[in-house]
């Protein structure tokens, strides 16, 4: 195996052409180098994003742009970020260890498609879109169908995801509820909600969930059906929309952390509790 | 086959060069080419912390870095003469914090960090959780870094 650094993104694209499914590329590290070390992954090549400085930049001009290099350290103390995307910032915060957060990068996170992730939910709540490039050009991804399946994005083999973007995070509220069974875990599941102040001075809700199945979800049909509502009357739904997120994300994972039928359980519950912790923001009780 | 790669890093202050293979983990070079002993191998899936070193000031696995993927940059361990490293070090005699002594550079190289920017209490227990200790020593090691934290180590 070989680490190639390239100097400039356009020798990065060229190498990952070159290699293709055989090249993989570093960016944190904090998954690969791990599946390196376990010789679970034995590429030809690792393509090291290091001295792309550009990546590491965050620009903020209308849409949020975070290069692939930016830390999830730095998503969380970056003063902008906890601006214009709390819930980023907030999701960004709790993954694993300060020492993962400091290497670990979101882009790379959401690379590696781990379906217990944090960051994903908060980029899902986000509608963010992630940007693959390669020698042929470069297209944006939503994040609804960047994640495929188990430890697969959406990239084509030679391309490289250089960034993620989104439109600063809409007047209102979120929440994040993680469920783990050591502070440093994966999430067993991990419940993203978000009210958007609409117009109207009503709200409407956002939900996403990870740890369920293969990929993080988006409960869309219960979020349209919930519809524009005032805080006093979504608390007094939250046990309900619970339910109907539970049936709809219908988790199909089970592990040793716990059966399919105990994650729709944490699905339901924490639904539930978020949109009562967010309804409070707005004085219901 | 391996490839080997030439890296330059500077370690504790000095610059070092080398020729390794290109796969090697930052916590194998800096074992087994720069023989600093303190950064311990534990678990090596970046769980226990047992291998913490600053790069750049920042803790981190190095477990989970490849060598030639921090070239160029400041490496510190221990061995190092790290004014907040000596801190913690006395901090943790002080407090009676060491128990079998397997955590205890990478838990100091944490504490090191929390002392270096003088973090508040909610944060040094956030830095500590990348440290884990099988003697179950937590509260001591808390109670040291704090005192390191606060200058009242010496």
């Amino acid at each position: 195996m070989i680490v190639h650094t390239p100097e400039t993104l356009e020798e990065a694209l060229q190498l990952k052409q070159k290699y293709g499914s055989d090249g993989l590329i570093l960016a944190g590290g904090q998954s690969l180098v791990v599946l390196l070390q376990q010789r679970l992954a034995q590429p030809d090549a690792v393509i090291s994003l290091q001295r792309l400085n550009g990546l590491r930049e965050i620009r903020i001009n209308g849409m949020v742009e975070m290069g692939a290099m930016v830390t999830m350290a730095q998503a969380t103390a970056d003063e902008r970020i906890r601006q214009v995307a709390p819930a980023l910032a907030r999701v960004c915060g709790i993954v694993a260890s300060p020492h993962v957060r400091n290497m670990g990068t979101v882009v790379g996170n959401a690379c590696h498609a781990e379906p217990g992730s944090d960051p994903p939910q908060a980029l899902l709540l986000l509608d963010a879109e992630i940007r693959a490039e390669s020698v042929r050009g470069q297209r944006w991804i939503p994040v609804s169908e960047f994640f495929v399946s188990f430890l697969q994005s959406a990239l084509e083999e030679d391309e490289i995801a250089t960034a993620v973007r989104f439109r600063a995070q809409p007047a209102g509220a979120d929440t994040y509820i993680k469920h783990r069974s050591r502070m440093m875990d994966l999430a067993i599941v991990g419940i993203g909600a978000m009210l958007v102040k609409e117009a109207s001075g009503k709200f409407s809700v956002r939900l996403a969930s990870g740890g369920v199945g293969p990929r993080p979800l988006r409960a869309s049909a219960t979020e349209s059906e919930i519809g524009l509502r005032t805080p006093t009357d979504l608390a007094a739904m939250a046990a309900d929309i619970g339910f109907k997120a539970a049936e709809e994300i219908n988790p199909t994972l089970s592990d040793g952390f716990g059966s399919s039928g105990y994650r729709k359980k944490l699905v339901q519950v924490s639904t539930r509790r978020s949109l009562t912790t967010l309804c409070q923001q707005f004085g219901t009780v | 086959m391996t490839e080997r790669q030439r890296v330059r890093l500077i370690v504790n202050g000095q610059e070092r060069k080398e020729e390794i293979p290109s796969g090697m983990s930052l916590l194998d070079y800096l074992r087994d080419e720069a023989t600093l002993f303190s950064v311990k191998t534990g678990c090596r899936v970046g769980y226990c912390g047992a291998c913490t070193v600053l790069l750049d000031d920042l803790p981190v696995h190095s477990c989970c870095l490849l060598a030639v993927q921090v070239e160029g940059r400041r490496i510190e361990t221990v061995e190092g003469d790290g004014l907040e490293v000596a801190a913690c070090q006395n901090a943790f005699a002080a407090n009676n914090a060491v128990q079998c002594g397997f955590c205890i550079p990478g838990m100091i190289m944490s504490g090191a960090a929390a002392t270096r920017r003088h973090v508040s209490e909610e944060e040094v227990r956030d830095i500590l959780l990348g440290n884990i200790c099988r003697c179950g020593g937590y509260s001591r090691i808390f109670k040291a870094v704090m005192a390191a934290n606060e200058g009242g180590a010496s």
